[in-house]
């Protein structure tokens, strides 16, 4: 986004209308962008993210239009757990909300699912004075980053620990 | 069309179409298709950004010229029972872009 988009965009705001207009498009027109952008990432059809979060394909299908304008959040909630990523839905200053969308080429959309994602949540949650995460039990396998190739169960056993178990339909 | 974008769209409609062109200006081109481009039906090379906004539907038409990455805006448009507003947009738009494609300088970049 170039210096002169953002003082035209920065004019705009000054508006308190066009301020509530962007703000719902912010929701309404680029909610959808993501959603295409998502499902495209996995290489999913309608079809398959609709059967992943029990939507007929057609129900899909408008999602990814700002046209149908009704997403709520029971519906953003239900695509969450189909990609297996968090919703965050939260307010913000204008400041905030005109940095999210610096970007919005559909790489910069894209978002990881949790089992790709976990390499981050383990550098978030490994503790820096302790070091690395405690051997798992014999019968466990222990995350490693190959693991996630053919394991999908990532489980906290009973002593804290974060493992994961053998799960030969991770092609799913 | 900074007119049309002034006095014909509604601040929401402006919004809207703030937020699809943000969206087309960091996609390539093959990701502009479906919801919101296509190319007008019997006018060759003329696009039309569709958007509804309070049941209006929106139709600016505009061509890739004067390069091939470059999206120009033609005229601004909307639909009423299946007829452009003004009537004659798809044949306006069809002049200007042979206009700018003979001379480049009659386009001029707009910042969104």
């Amino acid at each position: 986004m170039s210096v002169s988009s953002k003082e035209k965009l920065l004019k705009k705001l000054a508006k308190k209308a066009y301020r509530d207009a962007y703000s719902e498009e912010s929701v309404k027109t680029s909610l959808p962008f993501q959603i295409k952008a998502m499902r495209e990432q996995r290489d999913w059809s309608q079809a398959i993210l609709g059967k992943k979060s029990d939507m007929k394909q057609n129900a899909v299908s408008r999602l990814e239009s700002a046209e149908y304008g009704n997403l709520s959040i029971n519906t953003l909630l239900r695509l969450a757990n189909a990609f297996d990523c968090g919703l965050l839905v939260k307010f913000v200053p204008f400041s905030r909300l005109v940095g999210e969308f610096e970007d919005v080429s559909p790489k910069a959309l894209e978002v990881e699912s949790f089992i790709d994602d976990y390499g981050s949540l383990k550098f978030w949650a490994t503790d820096s004075k302790n070091g690395e995460l405690k051997d798992a039990p014999d019968n466990h396998q222990e995350y490693s980053d190959n693991a996630f190739y053919y394991s999908k169960d990532l489980i906290v056993d009973q002593y804290d620990r974060y493992i994961v178990q053998d799960s030969p339909d991770y092609a799913n | 069309m900074d007119d049309w974008y002034e006095n014909e769209l509604t601040i929401k409609a402006q919004a809207r179409l703030d937020k699809i062109l943000e969206h087309f200006r960091d996609s390539p081109l093959t990701a502009w298709g479906s919801n919101y481009f296509k190319q007008l039906e019997g006018y060759e090379g003329i696009y039309e950004v569709r958007f509804t906004v309070n049941n209006i539907v929106h139709r600016p038409l505009g061509c890739f010229a004067p390069f091939q990455n470059d999206f120009t805006f033609l005229i601004g448009a909307r639909e009423q029972g299946d007829r452009f507003i003004p009537k004659t947009a798809p044949d306006t738009a069809q002049k200007r872009r042979d206009i700018i494609l003979k001379d480049f300088s009659r386009a001029y970049e707009c910042i969104f």
